[in-house]
């Protein structure tokens, strides 16, 4: 160990501080729980019709790693659906599987994400919300709905970046780097739709993750919005703590992984040739 | 003291390491029960804590060969399990181990339920 400077500020990333580990690895299992819950569904459908010939190990052994991550990273709710789900899955051997139930405790584990996002351990610290002065830009042209969810961003420690028109919010985007995109379908003028397209054309824009606002809620919609290149979608009324969640994961998915490659960057990519 | 620690998924054997680390064990860590039965020998480990569920041997399969090593039956075995249920218990106990902690375990208090277990 190399002695540390008392003045020193703590790392925020300790290698050899299990808390700051478990807080690490917590932010890994929230940037990963929409695609591991995604593996979880489809595979469940798939042993609900074909049985055992179904992927029942496979299923199993993501089932038993999320309960146990997810009850040692402060997921109490999200650990408890996942074994239910691992024991239903004995139902498979004995011919006896229950699918309607394994359905539900599904769908209980996916919301016990949500409500266990919301009471994080002490370990995580003084700030649940995390916010870090983040700068989240809100692009909303109906000033109350803007009002609350800039007021909402601010409670949770972000920095809100308000714009009221599609037209600014490109030029906004440029001039203010935000963090995360928070975009309404409707707006007047240019509208989220048209936004969204440019702003992931936007070569220094394209890595900001959109999050998509709209009243409407078809599933056409849903994915006209994620096709255009939208992170993830949200069906108005927006649900404050679900707002607040959803953010919470697509930040996490853009913390950086400590010893793992990150891409190439443009700078470093110059100095790349692939078959010259 | 030197503990062996088998677990498979990386997250749960960082924090685990680390927590036990920092209660003063000396901590090695493998992913599965094959690679404890190869280095049990060489490593001579106070205890050895067992995943149930590891791909390739898992903790069960284990224990039962420790057990049956002359040199290797007398290290005491703990088992990390999601499955705390007495039937469960009862056949960890039944094969030698001394014990289970419970999945999800309190990760920063680790050390200490293991201590209270090698202490018993």
């Amino acid at each position: 160990m190399t002695p540390r400077d008392p003045n020193d500020v703590p790392a925020p990333l300790d290698p050899d501080n299990p808390e700051s580990a478990m807080r690490d690895a917590r932010q890994r299992f929230i940037a990963a729980f929409p695609s591991r819950s995604d593996s979880i569904g489809l595979m469940l459908s798939v042993v609900a019709t074909m049985g055992s010939r179904g992927p029942v190990l496979q299923l199993r052994q993501i089932v038993h790693r999320t309960s146990g991550l997810a009850g040692m990273l402060g997921f109490p709710n999200v650990s408890v659906h996942a074994r239910e789900i691992e024991e239903l899955l004995d139902g498979v051997d004995r011919g006896d599987f229950d699918a309607s139930r394994a359905n539900l405790t599904f769908d209980a584990l996916e919301q016990a994400f949500t409500d266990d996002l919301r009471h994080p351990p002490t370990w995580v610290g003084p700030d649940p919300g995390a916010g870090g002065n983040r700068r989240i830009m809100v692009v909303e042209d109906d000033e109350d709905q803007r009002e609350v969810v800039c007021i909402n961003l601010r409670a949770a420690g972000y920095l809100p970046v308000p714009v009221h028109t599609g037209d600014m919010a490109l030029e906004a985007a440029r001039e203010q780097k935000p963090d995360l995109i928070l975009l309404d379908a409707k707006l007047p003028g240019m509208d989220g739709y048209t936004v969204c397209r440019l702003l992931k054309a936007d070569p220094v824009l394209a890595s900001t993750p959109v999050l998509f606002m709209t009243v409407r809620s078809g599933l056409d919609d849903r994915l006209v919005g994620l096709t255009l290149g939208a992170d993830d979608y949200l069906v108005k009324p927006v649900d404050m703590p679900e707002l607040m969640a959803r953010i919470q994961i697509l930040l996490a998915r853009r913390v950086p992984v400590p010893g793992r490659p990150q891409g190439v960057g443009p700078d470093e990519a110059k100095g790349i040739r692939i078959n010259p | 003291m030197k503990l062996l620690l088998a677990e498979d998924e990386p997250d749960v054997q960082l924090i685990a390491r680390l927590s036990l680390k920092k209660a003063g064990f000396t901590v090695v860590t493998v992913g599965n029960g094959r690679e404890v039965l190869e280095r049990v020998g060489a490593e001579q480990p106070d205890a050895i804590l067992l995943d149930w569920m590891m791909p390739d041997m898992d903790g069960f399969e284990t224990c039962k060969r420790l057990k049956a090593d002359p040199a290797t039956a007398h290290i005491p075995v703990i088992f990390l399990t999601a499955r705390v249920q007495e039937t469960e218990v009862a056949r960890a106990l039944a094969l030698g181990a001394i014990g289970c902690i419970g999945k999800p375990f309190d990760a920063l208090n680790l050390g200490k339920q293991v201590m209270a277990l090698l202490a018993t």
